[in-house]
């Protein structure tokens, strides 16, 4: 995107986002979740996927980190400066993305004034405060070209970035009234899925707006083993899951399946997000923009994959009959988002999308190499 | 009258038990409710006198009754199985709240804090009985027509029922519409506010099949504790580790 007259359309788009998804923040901010196609069985749907989502992107950042401060892979610190920028970005479309599905936003002060140590939520927002920070840190020493301080930040942001992923995969795994998300093996998913997922997008802008070939077809080899292993454990989830021989888990993996969004979860999940990159990563593994493409792809599809696990176990109800106890729309065990909840996830698109394409115009030097990393002007 | 039949009412002995545990030091109460199901009919009278009571709005409910159709025809039954809050000793509600918005009192009740609440609805997630709702802004008069006059409109009908503020835990809340409950979770609490002015819980007092006991645990001489060490009694999900406060009998 440092071509501006490629990224110009790309800014209209973002723009246009951004205002058709005004009304979505204006319901969001102004009546909280009274709009929502939300209910007290399923309180979780479209602004928890999102949230999903864009946390598994900031990922790319820790991804990088490893392959280069662990496994010695350099090269890949010519990126360090779009990477650090896309995790910042992402994580504050995070932010904003769950801060807009709070019942009270306003309140959000709480987790300081009134903390629970004993809640995951609470270690959550404290991870996502610290990986915040350390980027922003890291941003500003790229900025001023201090490598030391960069490095320093980079190897503190791996145990403080592994941290906030796998507690945003503990949040689930503690739930244990909805067995399909409880267990360690959550953890530990969520940990990969977040690898996988920002390893897609780093990919991607490592070829789209760095034009970086070699950097991107090393992101590439490393996606791959990331999806092969992340098909691997969704296999595990699944098989597991129904040999397992508990019903209500059972029906939670037949509502991923076959329920009312199994269409994106087949479609989007699996066609896009997990097979077709897989096709591109093998049969273009040689070609920096089938690669990228690959990644693309896999950014794409995850909302889908975040939707799924998210709203389908909880159209199993806690207790049978329990939905049928007393009638009301809010409390039934299907979903459908709203307008609103799409106008919302709209804006939080494009806002990602606008912030990548007006990166390089205000940060230009997140964007080129570090200044450690160009040759010296004679 | 026949000598099998009782002497006085349930209700009455357990107005008297009631009386006696809030005249104790009230570290030493333990709030617990035991539903005799062979004597609930079904009527749903203990849920809709909860909703009018707490002045809950759609979509709200502490105390769903739930209808189970048994048997193979023709030796079919319906089965019934009222579902309040179950006051976990090891609520699980609790411990995910990221805000200590809830917590359980010194007798036992699971209690929120409406102005605390951030309304991150993950208690709800976390309770296996589906026991919290979140109040999403609902109003029954919503697709109330607005006319002239005092009787008729959507703000008249309002007036006398919905726009009034909840009576919950004692507070003195805002009229309906202005800030919380609406955007909490919500959950029965035992009529805490019932209570404190020497009231059983409305579900209680409404059960015409007198299933619905509360009373003290700590007291020997109550009849929730009578029931408790019938043969018949179980509670819901046990193998949650939640221990509930909230006893059945079969």
């Amino acid at each position: 995107m440092a071509n501006t007259k490629r990224s110009n359309p790309l800014l209209l788009v973002a723009c246009l986002g951004l205002l058709a998804g005004l009304y979505g923040v204006f319901e969001a901010l102004v009546y909280r979740t009274g709009p929502t196609g939300l209910g007290s069985y399923v309180p979780w749907g479209l602004g928890v996927a999102l949230y999903l989502l864009f946390l598994g992107l900031s990922a790319g950042g820790l991804l990088v980190n490893c392959l280069v401060y662990i496994l010695g892979k350099k090269e890949l610190d010519r990126i360090a400066g779009v990477v650090t920028y896309a995790t910042l970005l992402t994580e504050v479309c995070a932010g904003i993305a769950i801060a807009l599905d709070l019942g009270h936003w306003e309140r959000m002060y709480r987790f300081i004034v009134s903390p629970s140590l004993t809640s995951p939520m609470f270690w959550m927002l404290i991870f996502f405060t610290a990986v915040l920070v350390v980027y922003a840190v890291k941003a500003l020493a790229i900025i001023v070209g201090s490598q030391s301080l960069a490095r320093l930040c980079s190897l503190v942001s791996i145990p403080v970035s592994l941290c906030f992923y796998a507690t945003n995969g503990y949040f689930f795994s503690i739930i244990t009234s909805h067995p399909a998300w409880s267990g360690a093996f959550t953890t530990v998913w969520f940990v990969l899925a977040a690898l996988l997922s920002g390893g897609g997008l780093v990919t991607a802008l490592a070829w789209f707006s760095q034009e970086e070939s070699e950097v991107t077809l090393r992101l590439g080899r490393t996606v791959a083993v990331l999806l092969a292993c992340f098909l691997i454990f969704e296999w595990l989830y699944f098989s597991a899951g129904y040999r397992g021989g508990r019903p209500d888990i059972a029906a939670a993996l037949t509502a991923m399946l076959t329920g009312q969004a199994a269409w994106s979860f087949w479609l989007l999940h699996i066609g896009l997000g997990l097979f077709l990159p897989l096709a591109l990563l093998l049969v273009g593994r040689n070609s920096p923009a089938a690669v990228a493409w690959a990644g693309l792809c896999i950014v794409a599809g995850f909302l889908a994959y975040r939707y799924a696990f998210v709203v389908a176990p909880q159209s199993v109800p806690m207790l049978p009959g329990l939905d049928k106890a007393w009638q009301d729309p809010r409390l039934t065990l299907t979903y459908t988002p709203t307008l609103g909840e799409w106008l919302l996830t709209l804006w939080v698109f494009s806002l990602g999308l606008a912030g990548f394409v007006v990166g390089p115009r205000l940060f230009p030097r997140l964007f080129s190499r570090p200044a450690w990393l160009q040759p010296l002007a004679r | 009258m026949s000598p099998s039949l009782p002497s006085e009412d349930l209700l009455v002995r357990m107005h008297r038990e009631l009386a006696r545990a809030l005249a104790k030091d009230p570290d030493k109460v333990k709030w617990v409710m035991v539903i005799d199901l062979a004597r609930c009919i079904g009527c749903h009278a203990c849920a809709v006198a909860c909703v009018s009571e707490n002045k809950l709005p759609p979509g709200v409910v502490y105390r769903p009754v739930m209808e189970e159709e048994i048997g193979v025809y023709p030796n079919v039954r319906r089965r019934f199985l009222p579902r309040p809050c179950m006051q976990c000793e090891n609520p699980p509600c609790v411990a995910v709240c990221p805000v200590t918005a809830t917590w359980k009192n010194k007798q036992g009740v699971t209690v929120i804090d409406y102005d605390r609440c951030i309304g991150c609805r993950y208690c709800l997630t976390a309770c296996p009985y589906g026991a919290r709702c979140s109040d999403f802004a609902g109003f029954y008069t919503n697709a109330t027509a607005e006319a002239d006059g005092l009787l008729l409109g959507r703000k008249a009908a309002a007036k006398g029922y919905e726009d009034a503020a909840t009576p919950e835990y004692g507070k003195a809340w805002p009229p309906r519409g202005h800030g919380s409950p609406i955007g909490n979770a919500r959950k029965c609490h035992f009529c805490q506010h019932r209570l404190a002015v020497g009231q059983l819980p409305s579900c209680v007092t409404s059960c015409i099949g007198r299933a619905t006991v509360f009373g003290d645990a700590n007291d020997p001489a109550s009849y929730v504790r009578e029931c408790m060490g019938s043969p018949r009694v179980f509670r819901l999900k046990e193998e949650q580790g939640t221990q509930p406060n909230v006893y059945y009998l079969a």
